[in-house]
């Protein structure tokens, strides 16, 4: 019998010993569900995120990595944590930019997911404040006119923006299993809102670090995450019943 | 099994995700490096538009000349494109009187010093320039058409006020 297998008849089991002690009950005899406890398994979790480095590996103008950490407080919440770094060029019609730096995400997920006896999974939403503190380089751009008899000049200033700074919120929906004993596979997708910008005198920023993209047209944005994660049990707590 | 279901769903939200294309194009309607704006006085009686007769604007660096009515806005008046970049520069331009007619053919050569600064528009535009006019000279050929120069508005960031009064 595989674990699954286990569950399945742990649970029918039970049920059954409900069932036939909902006939003895009146008899002033002891349940027998009452006796079963359920732990769960406290502790955190550390991984990585796998989807920034695949685009470090695919794509030339981006390198990134993420670390991923969450702690469980109770039955279904989870304290959340990603630490991560970007260095992202972007290459636009009339422009070349390079962003640089690091942030850090922190907030809560909420597991929606009832799980059968024994499985950790998550279906789960979350909420994160971030913060990106970095660079902004102007490569190089081109100066556009309203009358073409020159062409267009493009010119390579290098100006480096240092000491920029943004702030936002994001509200997340995804999935954690887990693959293996305590490795979980996690993937979620993530709503942002810009709270804060410092743009640069003169330019924009086109990226953020933990943000991603920045839109001409809105202060919102999207995020996508693939993660690998290793649990660390620190105790178990005995889960209350169900008062009848 | 259930979860596995939500993963193809997940799935197929990012793949319409990854289709959504950009289309911040840059418009034509937006402002770019303005024109310099040229406006033609009569010499004799002040505060007076005088038209010049079949101009003709060459810029004998690039050796090339604007088309024939490019860049006019009215008979008294036109805007001249110069060359952008970043910082100091000094560029020549001859303006021809009467441009069609061998006989009344008149070329004056005009120095323009100024500065260009860059100014972000939009992340699909890019950047324009604006302009600080520093010193506009006419060169003395004995036969000048054009009296005098004189610079009204040296910041140049649009075509609405004209930057250059010629008395002719």
């Amino acid at each position: 019998m595989n674990f699954k297998q286990r569950c399945v008849f742990f649970i029918s089991l039970s049920g059954f010993f409900l069932t036939t002690s909902l006939a003895f009950a009146q008899q002033g005899k002891v349940n027998p569900y009452d006796t079963i406890t359920i732990r769960d398994r406290y502790g955190l979790r550390l991984g990585v995120d796998l989807f920034k480095p695949a685009r470090t590996f695919l794509e030339d103008d981006f390198t990134g990595f993420e670390i991923v950490a969450d702690y469980r407080l109770t039955k279904k919440h989870w304290l959340a944590v990603e630490l991560g770094y970007d260095d992202r060029t972007k290459n636009e019609d009339n422009s070349n930019s390079t962003i640089e730096g690091s942030y850090v995400k922190a907030g809560f997920d909420y597991n929606m997911h009832n799980n059968w006896l024994g499985m950790e999974n998550m279906i789960y939403v979350g909420l994160r404040v971030g913060v990106s503190s970095f660079s902004n380089t102007l490569n190089s751009f081109n100066i556009q006119s309203n009358n073409p008899f020159f062409g267009e000049v493009s010119v390579e200033p290098g100006t480096k923006f240092d000491n920029l700074s943004a702030a936002w919120g994001e509200a997340l929906f995804g999935l954690r299993f887990e693959a293996l004993p305590n490795v979980y596979v996690n993937m979620n997708i993530q709503f942002k809102g810009l709270l804060n910008n410092t743009d640069p005198p003169n330019f924009k920023n086109f990226h953020i670090p933990g943000f991603n993209e920045v839109n001409d047209f809105g202060d919102f944005g999207f995020g996508f995450s693939y993660s690998v994660s290793y649990f660390i049990p620190f105790y178990e707590r005995t889960r209350e019943k169900a008062k009848k | 099994m259930r979860l596995y279901r939500y993963l193809i769903f997940v799935g197929l939200f990012l793949c319409l995700l990854g289709a959504c294309e950009r289309d911040d194009l840059c418009s034509a309607g937006i402002p770019k490096t303005p024109n310099l704006v040229l406006r033609f006085l009569d010499a004799n009686i002040t505060n007076d538009f005088k038209i010049v007769p079949g101009l003709r604007v060459v810029y004998p660096e690039v050796n090339d000349s604007l088309p024939a009515n490019g860049g006019t806005f009215a008979n008294d008046s036109i805007g001249i494109p110069l060359p952008t970049g970043l910082g100091e520069f000094t560029t020549t331009i001859v303006m021809v009187k009467d441009a069609a007619n061998a006989n009344l053919r008149n070329s004056d050569t005009v120095d323009i010093r100024y500065l260009a600064q860059e100014v972000f528009i939009s992340k699909a535009c890019g950047f324009k320039n604006e302009f600080i006019l520093q010193q506009i000279t006419l060169r003395n050929d004995n036969d000048n058409w054009i009296r005098n120069l004189l610079i009204t508005n040296d910041t140049i960031q649009n075509e609405f006020q004209a930057a250059v009064r010629i008395f002719h």
